[in-house]
């Protein structure tokens, strides 16, 4: 059983949607944090 | 294939560069750290955003960016999905982390925890595997910084070991926790962007059509999703990433650095926002088929097939981007290691009537004896990433029972936690020597699981959880 292409794109596409949206997730959560000041 | 695509005069630069600002930030940082808890774990109130960025970086490795190519390129496509599900380590230990505050909310370190729940039996057993575990750990990640040197630059691996290995002493030693952190978020940022664009890229260039099926052609049991030894390691991998989280006190600092009802979120959002990097990482090894490229050696792959498709800007990106990886993870690890050779082996065994401040100097000393000790380690270069990253599995899964039972459950006793470890690290171990690496993670996980279920069967320990408290 191998993996069709229909199923490869859909794993590495969603892989870097997902990646993408990570950085900016992370930086929208530190200005929030530095905002309320609770960076540290 | 050894193409050089970064003159050494670049490679070198950019190195000096990243080198000054880390240090320079570590110890901007580090300027107002006066206590223990300060240097150790960053006054323990390190906020969300800090507590996610961290926990993703650190996870985010040579491993992640070197070896889930190189893994994709032996396994396929359960090669980079298998290694994705490393992120269940940190998704799994989210509650644990909120659960580890709550218990031991003055805790330093790991081996705190065994110490007072199992005694100094098990406690013994788990620090030699946690060391062992650690060394590997920080061998493999200095090899990475020679390895991506070389297969990235004109450089020698001994000069390019060697660099990522001060520059991330200096700042640690600098910064203490607190570098550690605010330099992981930005690293965290770098890597991201510079994985992401690598990829997509790659993508816009080759094709992703062309990438299967150059790959259906030329190596079809790559797509194989019922290829034996990818499905073994898809499994082992799972466990040996549970392991590393559960047993580490990397982690473990983490769990006691954030601030109160931040570990659970921050854990579970670092696991989510990790799961999809060692696929975009992996997948470009795929690509090898599609490039003619044919490496020296299969953990070479991941920086040989960006630079090859992005060239020679795209090589001082992709050694931007892996210098981060590395340092991330670096900086964590020698952090991690040192609190335990303060705490647990200096204050545990050598000089039990230490005080805090005696202890932060011994914390600094540790640093720079653990960087050094790495540094002699790195040097001969014994084994390929993979292989020596693989082979601490079989210590590792040995604890994530005795972990999870001890800190859920008060029957479990002391004599079994030791046992479980001893007895499933043994079998992992024979599992890598007569089977391979893709099972020893397996053998050791299922051998210390059925340990402590004869272990709870047999005895009715009732332990009493404010000792952990104290």
């Amino acid at each position: 059983m191998f993996m069709t292409y229909a199923w490869f794109e859909f794993l590495v596409y969603s892989a870097v949607s997902l990646a993408a949206i990570a950085p900016i997730i992370l930086l929208i959560l530190a200005v929030i944090d530095w905002h309320k000041e609770q960076l540290w | 294939m050894t193409e050089v695509t970064l003159s050494s005069q670049w490679a070198l630069l950019i190195v000096v560069l990243f080198g000054i600002a880390w240090i320079a930030f570590g110890w901007w940082l580090g300027r107002n750290n006066r206590t223990i808890d300060d240097f150790m774990l960053a006054g323990r109130n390190v906020g969300f955003a800090f507590a996610s960025a961290t926990a993703m970086a650190t996870w985010i490795t040579s491993n992640t960016t070197l070896v889930a190519p190189q893994l994709t390129y032996q396994f396929g496509v359960w090669g980079m999905i298998g290694y994705s599900l490393a992120a269940l380590g940190l998704i799994l230990f989210a509650p644990m982390a909120k659960r580890i505050k709550a218990l031991m909310p003055h805790g330093y370190t790991c081996g705190d925890f065994i110490r007072k729940r199992f005694g100094f039996i098990a406690w013994l057993i788990f620090l030699v595997i946690s060391l062992c575990y650690a060394l590997g750990w920080l061998v493999s990640l200095g090899m990475a910084g020679g390895i991506l040197l070389s297969a990235l630059s004109g450089l020698n691996y001994f000069f390019g070991m060697s660099a990522i290995l001060f520059i991330c002493v200096c700042y640690t030693l600098l910064g203490g926790l607190k570098a550690v952190i605010a330099t992981d978020f930005v690293q965290t940022i770098i890597i991201l962007i510079g994985v992401v664009l690598i990829a997509y890229i790659g993508i816009s260039e080759i094709g992703l059509e062309t990438i299967y099926d150059n790959v259906e052609e030329k190596s079809p049991q790559l797509l194989n999703l019922l290829f034996p030894a990818a499905i073994m390691f898809l499994f082992n991998n799972i466990f040996f990433g549970i392991g590393e989280i559960f047993h580490s006190n990397v982690w473990w600092s983490r769990a006691f650095a954030f601030k109160e009802n931040i570990g659970k979120k921050a854990f579970l959002m670092s696991g989510l926002l990790w799961l999809p990097i060692p696929i975009v990482t992996g997948f470009a090894a795929l690509a090898a088929f599609s490039l003619d490229v044919f490496p020296p050696s299969a953990d070479m792959i991941g920086p040989l097939i960006a630079a090859k498709i992005l060239g020679k800007v795209g090589a001082v990106f992709v050694f931007i981007v892996v210098f981060s990886a590395l340092a991330s993870s670096l900086d964590s690890l020698l952090a991690a290691t040192s609190d335990l050779l303060t705490k647990d082996i200096y204050k545990g065994l050598i000089n039990k009537s230490a005080d805090n401040a005696h202890l932060f100097k011994v914390s600094k000393i540790s640093i720079v004896a653990l960087g050094f000790f790495t540094w002699l380690l790195c040097i001969p270069k014994v084994a390929t990433l993979g292989a020596l990253l693989n082979f601490t599995g079989a210590f590792v899964a040995s604890t994530i029972f005795p972990i999870v039972f001890g800190l859920y459950y008060r029957r479990l006793d002391g004599v079994t936690a030791a046992f479980a470890m001893a007895l499933g690290t043994l079998s992992g171990l024979l599992g890598f020597g007569f089977i391979g690496f893709y099972v020893a993670a397996l053998f050791s996980c299922a051998i210390s699981l059925l340990v402590c279920l004869i272990g709870l069967m047999i005895k009715n320990q009732k332990f009493d959880w404010q000792t952990l408290s104290e």
